[in-house]
């Protein structure tokens, strides 16, 4: 606690004022896989690699934002329905199986930037409707999920398998290279999805878009038109591979070539 | 003087028993004095006694025939499915069905040892179990494994209740949307040959998101499954769903009925 | 067995004892042979139709639900088969009547003859009523169902199959009698 106090003190005096950042470390649960999941009520999470094998977590927010600021909850706990602050930075952590779980107890807006090791998996909900959560993830090794519910999703030099819902935010996503470990499927309610393979990527497409387009410039060997939904076209990438699927209701569907 | 319409208001309530004594009396009275009345009232009863009494027509014996070939045939398909079909679906799907019900009879075992616990309670706390278990290892494994498990099932030529069972588990619980879409898809494959239909149906208040309740309707119409009109209607009269999907909703039930 | 109400052989035919189908089939074969003979007025079809709806319990038979009355459930699926049937096939009208005159001619007697020249004019007199109100007459009256039976069938509210019903026997009335 003393040290994101400082760290906002800190960020008093440089100039950034109203800014309070504050840090939390972590370790994966021993052994396995390392997969980190974190839900949200309100703010944008940024996910990043480093070489460490730990969880860095690093919280922004407006001052006059964050209850933590009150006087009055000085020395005392937050709790809410889904746990009680059991790092000091406003968040739940729980740890069960090969997953390390953090949960947001705040509603107020709190940016999250995250630093996880290369091969992780990430796991990332927004839990309501209250904020626009926009989901940024680079480089990272391991599966993905993301739930978002008002905000946009944005994947960059990332290779899957990704597994996204998005209800009113675009799905964008730039694979440096398509895993072959498992199937992926990317549904879009209200937004956009724009996706970008390297031109040798191996699938088994599925795209269907109810109301919106579709649009490519991949080579994709078409084998199946149209089963009643809108736009729908099945086709493999390159002789085929893993299943990916795409579904839009309202919004279109971009593929394009690296 | 009462109309013929009156009249034969009157004789329906008199014939349903649906008046009173007094008025009764009244009635038979009326038939006494009244030649009309009598006359409706005889008409009436003729032609309802003509429309029950109608003679049965004998089924020709080919019925007979045909539901005893399908019966053997779908005994025959019963055991076959239970031997070979639930394996592959358990080795090739990351979901494990079988620890479920390895679980379920050590605990059956467990609690038969010393008293003689009803077998109801039990096979009832064996499915709980199951679903229990099922549940568990939903949250223990990626959404792009549970996806795999979903996708398995494409292979199965012919289904079995565990492998519609757990389907139907994904379809109204699993954490993800897009698990719950490709488990729809399975379903869908399935319809053919087992009913799948009306689970379906019944899944799409368990809901939330716009894109999965589309794409059910969507499959239901598909399907022609009839039984989903109810679900629809409720779909098209709850102001709290999404307007796009309401009036999808609406426009299926002309195309169900 | 004989004593078993439906749901319960059927709970028992969900549970692995597949062949006591067999029982449910004597209950029925004959109600939805008759009720598909009434609605279609074609033997050939209504046989056809029977065999299918008693193929579906069986292929189906796990749709059927526990709370729900088997009755109620066989007939609906009657009614779906029959309607699917009529919306492949627009023609309504089939060679019923001939065949039943010459039938009735070779092998009855003058009484029976008489019944069933009888029964010939009320299902002409059916066949002028709207299809919805034909089916319930049927259900109701031919196959003496209760009208909360009919409103599980059909989805129609008992109110409305109550009026309907009323309505189609006035209706039948003035026909029947301005007819003979």
């Amino acid at each position: 606690m003393k040290k994101w106090m400082m760290m906002a003190a800190l960020a008093a005096l440089t100039g950034s004022s109203v800014w309070a950042q504050k840090t939390y470390t972590a370790n994966f649960p021993n052994g396995g896989e390392k997969i980190l999941s974190l839900a949200v009520n309100n703010g944008d999470i940024t996910v990043r690699t480093h070489d460490q094998n730990t969880v860095i977590i690093e919280i922004n927010g407006d001052d006059w934002e964050d209850p933590r600021e009150d006087d009055r909850a000085q020395g005392l706990t937050m709790i809410s329905a889904e746990g009680t602050d059991n790092t000091s930075v406003g968040l739940f952590e729980s740890k069960e199986g090969n997953v390390l779980s953090f949960t947001q107890l705040s509603k107020r807006n709190q940016d999250f930037e995250i630093l996880v090791p290369k091969d992780a998996s990430v796991r990332l909900k927004e839990m309501g409707w209250i904020g626009s959560t926009d989901f940024i993830i680079e480089g990272v090794g391991g599966e993905i999920e993301v739930d978002a519910k008002n905000g946009d999703v944005i994947m960059k030099d990332i290779g899957g398998p990704i597994v996204v819902t998005a209800m009113n935010g675009d799905v964008d996503v730039i694979f440096s290279e398509v895993s072959q470990k498992g199937p992926m499927s990317v549904n879009a309610t209200n937004g956009a999805i724009d996706i970008t393979f390297p031109a040798s990527s191996k699938g088994d497409l599925q795209l269907r878009s109810m109301n919106g387009e579709l649009f490519t410039d991949l080579d994709i060997n078409i084998t199946k038109k149209g089963s009643g939904w809108g736009s729908s076209v099945d086709g493999t990438l390159n002789g085929g591979g893993v299943s990916i699927d795409l579904s839009a209701m309202n919004g279109n569907i971009f593929l394009r070539k690296k | 003087m009462m109309s013929i319409e009156e009249i034969e208001d009157l004789y329906i309530t008199y014939s349903e028993n649906e008046l009173p004594k007094d008025k009764r009396a009244e009635v038979e009275q009326l038939l006494q004095s009244d030649p009309m009345v009598r006359e409706v009232f005889e008409e009436m009863k003729t032609l309802d006694e003509q429309m029950v009494e109608a003679p049965l027509e004998m089924p020709p014996p080919t019925i007979r025939k045909a539901f005893e070939e399908a019966l053997e045939n779908e005994a025959k398909a019963a055991t076959k499915s239970k031997s070979i079909r639930l394996p592959i679906w358990l080795v090739a799907a990351g979901v494990s069905l079988l620890a479920g019900l390895t679980l379920g009879w050590l605990l059956h075992a467990q609690l038969g040892k010393g008293e003689s616990a009803e077998l109801v309670a039990l096979s009832q706390q064996m499915e709980e179990m199951k679903q229990v278990v099922m549940l568990t290892q939903i949250q223990q494994h990626s959404a792009s494994q549970r996806l795999a498990a979903v996708q398995a099932s494409y292979k199965i030529s012919e289904p079995n209740d565990e492998v519609v069972q757990a389907l139907m588990i994904a379809l109204r619980s699993d954490p993800s949307d897009n698990v719950r879409m490709a488990a729809i898809q399975a379903l869908v494959n399935l319809a053919p040959q087992t009913s799948v239909g009306p689970g379906m149906a019944a899944s799409l208040t368990a809901q939330q998101n716009p894109i999965v309740q589309m794409m059910l309707i969507e499959m239901l119409v598909q399907m022609k499954e009839k039984s989903a009109v109810d679900e629809f209607t409720k779909v098209a009269n709850d102001e709290s769903m999404d307007t796009q999907i309401r009036a999808r909703a609406q426009q299926g039930i002309g195309e169900l009925l | 067995m004989h004593d078993l109400s439906d749901e319960v052989i059927m709970d028992r035919v969900l549970t692995g004892a597949l062949n006591e189908l067999t029982e449910l089939f004597d209950r029925y074969q004959s109600p939805i042979y008759n009720y598909l003979v009434k609605q279609c007025r074609d033997r050939e079809l209504a046989a056809d139709l029977c065999q299918s709806v008693f193929e579906r319990v069986i292929k189906y038979r796990r749709s059927f639900h526990a709370d729900r009355s088997f009755k109620s459930w066989i007939y609906q699926i009657a009614r779906n088969l029959l309607k699917d049937h009529w919306k492949k096939n627009q023609a309504l009208v089939s060679d019923y009547t001939d065949l039943n005159e010459i039938e009735g001619k070779m092998q009855d007697g003058q009484a029976l003859a008489e019944e069933r020249e009888r029964n010939e004019a009320l299902y002409e007199v059916m066949d002028q009523l709207s299809e919805e109100r034909k089916e319930l007459l049927v259900l109701s009256k031919f196959q003496g169902l209760k009208y909360e039976e009919i409103s599980e069938i059909t989805g129609m509210s008992v109110a409305a199959i109550k009026v309907n019903i009323h309505r189609a026997v006035k209706q039948m009335r003035a026909l029947y009698f301005a007819t003979t």
